[in-house]
């Protein structure tokens, strides 16, 4: 067998287990979104607003250099309808008007409050008390250079049992709390993390919340492709993780965490680029190597929508970073892969994480290059090389197919000329998406074995409206 | 190879188009549903069925229903609120249409085959039209071994709202259901007339159903003698007993409640002196101030924040028991009473009085530990409100007795 013989088969073989994979878990994801569909039936939100056994939660929403998207994060943040819950934002040494903004608009004063320092961060400056909001705590702290120090500053102050970890670039859903929460409860014994779905927009908030019944789908087709890589992870992908008790990635953008947990993990850490999902791959680790019951989920509702980057650069630089967190995390975890102590996750999930995350990039212009090389020398014709190609075209779709079909069945909250847009660009996504994801994944390759550890934020969208108090209040 | 990726090609090709076609026309077909039960609902509405006689009610909503699919109008009963005379005719159509035995067994259960989904959709509609049968069958469903079933059980119980729920309820909660809060959620909501065979569990021998009594009945404060039943509570050997008693009396307030309360902020148990000292915040007793503020020297976080929170909550009348703890050995009390001053709001008065009020000197001492254990952002609150001039003067006051004090 000549090179590119053993080549191609190696190509094929990544190819062919990678989708069998991901049609695995599309089967496990849509089992997943049948259960929480049906669940929602037979459950009551009503009783749990005016229950005093509901758990009150602390939002701690570490803030950087956000003066185009704070107010109407903060505001929905305080409209969540939840009947007793905390904000804690942590201003980690803006220095644009965030924290003047904030000022103005809730009427902050400077306040003391005595708190256990428990977790290390950045010296504080200030701590603030709004006037017109008492749940409203503003802490303006030095720049401890990751948004685990910001959040670990916020954990320290906290005072309720269950915290929900958010952006601050980023705009909830009224009942994104309650819905989660809703579940946590049924086991809080057990379940010691929650996430679920959020969307992605050009501007976070331009149309958040049925209009009208129906959702808007932002109009770039860049922010679709992130809208639907999205859904694909959490619909399609993490709902089979959550199934299968491997969820490895809660995100920083809405998870909600058992507070004793957080600080029994000694906080978030400061060693990784990104804290969500080292901090989740920690939980695993901990819980799974002392045989403790835990539990992480992923739901499949829309709590949030957070800011796409609208260029290519951008995103490849959000995406590189993504990359940079994702080895760093393995690469630190290393030793859970494919241990029988660490069950499923050892066995399966972190496996996954290396072979169809981590070095994915590579296989992948591997394969390009190989399949060209093929061709090229004769040893695949064009037909074949055609179907091959055709046939990776639907199978990269069809994460997105289902997840579109799992979302609308249990939401119906596009309108249906949006759900054909998404399905028809679903199948352009392996030449216009993937491409950039690709080259994002080498950038955050190289970046890694540097040593880079920077945070690289992209530039903020470019509003079409400047900040609208009626707008976007949602109280 | 040459046969396999075109035949895969194909495949893909058509998984791909049917789940897509699957998502547009499930979606037609949902879009269309949703029409029919608009139209049904609207028609109902129309026919002003209230001023019907039995039988020609019961004829116009047969014919109305009867044209539509059962799925249709289920989904209209469950979801919607149609009124009280549709839905006896609805009970009526759903068991001559689809046979009440049917349902009965879909509700009961079928343990060789269970179906977790058809039993909860039977259970939810014979909630929903309130049949006979349906209390038996959901006391039943508290003990199945789905927890799907078991939690909707415990829902629609709460949906039904009667007394006869709220025994079952009860009955499951004394008997130690794991689900105990979520029944607990439910029983918050019903009447007073309904649970007050609660206050006989206050004397169960299990403790955890002791506790749930005592959390439920705190939103019961019209039982005479309450506070009475509650009140032994305070010497449960079971700490969670004695916060839930303390955390009850606190609410429904009456002559032993403060008795307990003050005897409890000496418990071994942190947690309970913590809800000691907020429900004597709820019972209003500005007289226990001085114990609260001296419990901010306590070893426990949680007790401290509660002394803390609950002084403020009291308001500015009670700033001096406050204030007696600036002069605390404990680094914990002297900060915790300078927030706490902070909090009340009282510092400009203090500022004010300290600018040549009645015992200036007094108050501007206060003043100044206060901000010393307080530091930059007490000293913020103090000033700002002040005039111009009072502001000038404290401030000068302030750095030299700072100067004499270092």
């Amino acid at each position: 067998m000549s090179f590119l013989d053993i080549a191609l088969w190696v190509c094929l073989a990544y190819t062919a287990i990678a989708y069998a994979f991901v049609l695995s878990m599309l089967v496990f994801g849509a089992f997943e979104s049948l259960l929480r569909k049906r669940q929602r039936t037979s459950m009551d939100d009503s009783s749990m607003l005016s229950s005093r056994c509901t758990i009150p939660v602390s939002i701690v929403a570490p803030i950087l250099n956000e003066e185009t998207v704070i107010l109407p994060a903060v505001r929905s943040l305080l409209a969540q309808n939840y009947p007793e819950l905390e904000l804690i934002l942590v201003d980690d040494g803006s220095t644009d008007g965030t924290l003047a903004l904030l000022q103005r608009e809730f009427g902050l004063v400077r306040r003391e409050i005595f708190y256990r320092s428990t977790l290390p961060s950045a010296p504080v400056r200030g701590i603030y008390r709004s006037l017109k909001d008492p749940r409203l705590i503003v802490v303006s702290k030095d720049n401890g250079g990751t948004k685990a120090d910001a959040l670990n500053c916020g954990v320290n102050l906290t005072k309720y049992s269950y915290l929900c970890c958010v952006d601050g670039d980023t705009v909830y859903e009224s009942d994104a709390l309650l819905r989660t929460m809703t579940h946590v409860v049924k086991d809080p014994a057990t379940i010691v993390g929650a996430s679920s779905f959020f969307g992605i927009s050009q501007e976070p908030g331009s149309d958040l919340g049925p209009a009208n019944g129906k959702r808007r789908l932002d109009p770039k087709a860049l922010i679709i492709f992130q809208h639907m890589d999205l859904m694909r992870s959490f619909i399609a992908s993490r709902l089979a993780w959550s199934r299968l008790d491997t969820m490895l990635c809660s995100s920083g953008a809405f998870t909600i965490w058992r507070r004793d947990v957080i600080m029994e993990m000694g906080g978030f850490s400061k060693e990784f680029t990104c804290e969500d999902i080292e901090m989740t791959f920690r939980v695993h680790e901990r819980y799974l190597r002392e045989k403790r019951p835990y539990r992480i989920i992923s739901l499949p509702f829309m709590v949030a929508q957070t800011e796409g980057p609208d260029s290519v650069s951008r995103l490849v630089s959000q995406r590189a970073r993504w990359q940079r967190v994702i080895l760093e995390t393995v690469w630190h975890f290393r030793k859970m892969m494919l241990r029988p102590t660490y069950s499923v996750v050892g066995l399966i999930g972190f496996p996954y994480y290396v072979f169809f995350e981590a070095i994915a990039p590579f296989f992948q212009a591997f394969s390009i290059l190989v399949f060209g090389l093929a061709v090229w020398l004769n040893f695949l014709n064009w037909p074949i090389y055609l179907s091959l190609l055709g046939t990776i075209v639907f199978l990269t779709a069809l994460p997105t197919t289902v997840a579109v079909l799992l979302h609308d069945q249990s939401y119906r909250d596009f309108h249906i000329r949006d759900l054909v847009k998404m399905l028809l660009l679903a199948l352009l996504d392996l030449f216009l998406y993937r491409p950039i994801l690709m080259y994002a994944g080498f950038k955050g390759t190289v970046d890694f074995l540097k040593g880079v550890k920077s945070w690289d934020k992209f530039d903020r969208n470019v509003r079409s409206l400047a900040p609208n108090p009626e707008k976007h209040d949602r109280v | 190879m040459a046969a396999l990726f075109p035949s895969l090609f194909v495949f893909t090709f058509i998984l791909w188009l049917g789940l897509s076609v699957w998502v547009v026309v499930g979606r037609l077909v949902y879009e269309a549903r949703q029409l029919v039960q608009q139209k049904v609902q609207r028609e109902l509405e129309d026919l002003n069925l209230a001023g019907l006689s039995p039988e020609l009610r019961a004829r116009a909503v047969h014919q109305i229903l009867a044209r539509y699919p059962r799925r249709s109008i289920d989904r209209l009963v469950v979801a919607n609120s149609p009124s009280a005379s549709v839905l006896e005719v609805y009970a009526q159509h759903v068991l001559t249409r689809y046979g009440l035995a049917t349902i009965l067994l879909d509700a009961a259960g079928n343990e060789r085959k269970p179906d977790t989904w058809r039993r909860i959709s039977a259970l939810q509609i014979l909630t929903r039209i309130r049949q006979l049968a349906v209390y038996e069958l959901l006391e039943k469903a508290l003990l199945a071994p789905d927890d799907e079933v078991v939690g909707a059980a415990i829902v629609l119980l709460g949906a039904l709202g009667d007394t006869q729920a709220a025994q079952i309820l009860i009955a499951a909660l004394r008997d130690g259901s794991p689900f105990s809060s979520r029944i607990a959620t439910q029983l918050e909501h019903f009447p007073d007339h309904a649970v007050r065979s609660l206050q006989l569990l206050l004397s169960h021998s299990n403790s955890q159903v002791r506790y749930w009594a005592a959390f439920l009945l705190a939103r019961h404060g019209a039982f005479p003698g309450l506070d009475g039943e509650l009140a032994p509570l305070g010497n449960d050997p079971d700490p969670h007993v004695r916060r839930a008693a303390v955390q009850a009396l606190g609410r429904i307030g009456g002559p032993r409640a403060t008795y307990v309360a003050i005897k409890l902020l000496a418990d071994p148990t942190g947690y309970v002196r913590a809800y000691a000292i907020r429900a004597l915040g709820v019972l209003g007793r500005t007289e226990c101030a001085g114990k609260i503020a001296a419990l901010m020297t306590d070893q426990d976080w949680w007790v401290r924040l509660a002394a803390k929170e609950t002084l403020v909550d009291m308001g500015p009348r009670v700033w001096r028991d406050a204030a007696a703890q600036l002069d605390s050995a404990d680094a914990f009390a002297r900060d915790g009473a300078a927030e706490v001053l902070q909090n009340m709001g009282v510092l400009p008065d203090l500022v004010a009085q300290a600018d040549g009020g009645a015992n200036s000197e007094e108050t501007f001492q206060i003043l100044l530990k206060a901000i010393e254990a307080g530091g930059r952002g007490v000293l913020e609150a103090s000033l700002s409100g002040a005039e111009p001039g009072v502001r000038a003067r404290v401030e000068v006051r302030l750095a030299a007795g700072n100067g004499e004090n270092t």
